[in-house]
């Protein structure tokens, strides 16, 4: 069974948009086969887009902190976006900072930011 | 509109069905967005609780009046193994299933009142309330 | 039939009306004082009609009164005083056609009764409109004092001014980040230099908005701190490295030209 996140490749770059709420094995299951595209095909970056989510809880929070950490660990460079400010403001109060974690307001400002960066380290 | 409504937590596709529930409730009722989302997502912690430790329980969503003020309150409830230090488990960063240990402390920052009760082998019962401004 | 049969409210009227006069100035025009006056005495004539102690009309005519007196920005006062001369109009009037000091008596006790209870009435009405106008100020000030300004593109500033409690902080958390959405704005640059005193809440809630603002893709930089609020928070033993902080807002403004790739540069002088 699949998640039913959509996984693009555009120009290079990983590019995930959530569309719907998804049940904690979706989440689990998209995380899988997260891990196994940007592990099997090489990437310049990842974004993932979260604007769709109304809740974010600690349990997906839990999947993003681990995607950003083995996205870490493969050196590919990882943006968050689209978090919504009720969501913010929740997880500022749950004393859940995503770790550190990259984020940008929409997907396209997290792509210019993932190739900012590809540009700073070409130099 | 439905003042009270019980939903049986059984699988985590309940944990969804629980917390938009809630959420509708408090948006029915007058409750900002900030806090919709915030009833919401103390609801999602609360019953996944449930799901993780107990496997069954129930949630009882409820809108109450105190004075001219009103608010709604939540009571998650379940018969499983019980909680022995609830002082540890409410403490932050403490998780018995490799989580981010948030669940309970936080679902007790995002609400107004928050009330546990816990007998080891006998169940748990979570109760936590907003009220409006 | 009333105590006074067909008494005509003129009579009272016209009374009360010269023992107002007597009064001094009043921020309301003569003539409105008059028609006021005549409202009143209708209504508290047509009270003492009834039989029984009924007092209905009157308080609809002042709970009438009280609500465009306050809409038009008058002083609540005047009515009071405008019930206090009918009482004496009636007491002047009584005196004059009952000579039966009994009678008398018990006339100027029934009117004095009606009045007092309508001025009762009119202190709670009073009370309950003040409360309600001041509860929309605060609204309105509310929304006032929490602008989110579009400076530029992707720059916002959020000049804080007055007091702020626990209540305002939600406000201006709440504002600040819808507003980031709406403006797509990369950084956000608060001024507290109008915010008389920061104590530990008010420092917890700009940290946390500043927090929350990061989770978005929002940069803010804190200016206008004064040496006080820097000793909240180092007694606070907040280490926050998302916080930039700079003296002023001129060099917080440089600060986001230098994070958005601005240059800010004179090109010549328009002397006209």
């Amino acid at each position: 069974m699949s998640s039913g996140v959509p996984i693009l490749k555009v120009d290079d770059y990983w590019v995930v948009a959530v569309e719907e709420t998804l049940h904690d094995q979706s989440v689990i299951q998209f995380k899988e086969e997260l891990l196994h595209n940007i592990t099997g095909v090489a990437g310049k970056g990842l974004v993932i887009d979260i604007s769709a989510l109304e809740v974010v809880d600690s349990f997906v929070t839990r999947v993003l902190i681990e995607i950003s950490k083995l996205a870490g660990l493969l050196g590919l460079p990882f943006v968050l976006t689209g978090i919504k400010p009720a969501v913010a403001i929740t997880l500022t109060e749950m004393g859940l900072d995503l770790q550190g974690m990259a984020t940008a307001l929409n997907l396209q400002k997290g792509l210019e930011k993932l190739k900012n960066l590809a540009r700073m380290e070409q130099r | 509109m439905n003042l009270k409504q019980t939903l049986p937590i059984t699988s985590e596709y309940d944990i969804i069905t629980a917390r938009q529930a809630a959420r509708e409730i408090a948006r029915q009722i007058g409750f900002n967005t900030v806090d919709q989302v915030r009833i919401a997502t103390a609801v999602s912690e609360l019953t996944r609780n449930v799901v993780l430790y107990a496997g069954l329980g129930k949630v009882d969503i409820e809108v109450v009046t105190r004075g001219e003020r009103q608010g709604i309150e939540i009571t998650v409830s379940d018969q499983g193994p019980g909680i022995a230090d609830i002082e540890l488990a409410l403490s932050d960063g403490y998780s018995t299933s490799n989580g981010l240990g948030a669940g309970l402390s936080g679902a007790r920052r995002l609400m107004d009142t928050f009330f546990i009760e816990s007998r080891v082998g006998q169940g748990t019962i979570v109760k936590v309330g907003k009220w409006k401004n | 039939m009333g105590i006074f049969g067909d008494l005509k409210p003129e009579i009272i009227v016209e009374k009360a009306i010269d023992f107002l006069s007597k009064e001094g100035q009043t921020d309301i025009h003569f003539n409105e004082i008059s028609a006021l006056t005549r409202d009143f005495c209708r209504a508290l004539l047509s009270d003492l009609e009834q039989p029984g102690f009924v007092t209905s009309a009157l308080e609809k005519e002042i709970a009438d009164k009280v609500k465009i007196m306050f809409a038009q920005g008058y002083h609540i006062e005047v009515l009071q005083l405008i019930l206090e001369k009918i009482l004496d109009s009636f007491i002047s009037f009584i005196r004059e056609q009952y000579h039966d000091l009994q009678l008398a008596a018990s006339y100027i006790t029934t009117v004095r009764d009606h009045i007092f209870k309508g001025t009762a009435f009119l202190l709670k009405m009073a009370l309950q409109t003040q409360r309600q106008v001041i509860q929309k100020h605060t609204e309105a000030l509310m929304e006032l004092s929490t602008p989110v300004i579009p400076l530029m593109q992707d720059i916002l500033l959020l000049p804080l001014i007055g007091t702020i409690d626990t209540r305002r902080a939600k406000e201006i958390m709440d504002n600040l980040l819808e507003g980031i959405v709406h403006y797509q704005a990369e950084v956000v640059i608060i001024d507290i230099s109008g915010v008389p005193v920061v104590d530990t809440q008010v420092a917890h809630h700009l940290i946390k908005t500043v927090k929350a603002a990061r989770l978005l893709g929002s940069r803010c930089i804190l200016v206008g701190i004064r040496p006080e609020l820097a000793q909240t928070i180092v007694r606070l033993g907040i280490d926050f490295p998302d916080i930039i902080t700079k003296n002023n807002l001129h060099a917080g403004l440089e600060q986001a030209f230098r994070w958005l790739g601005y240059r800010l540069e004179r090109v010549g002088h328009d002397h006209e």
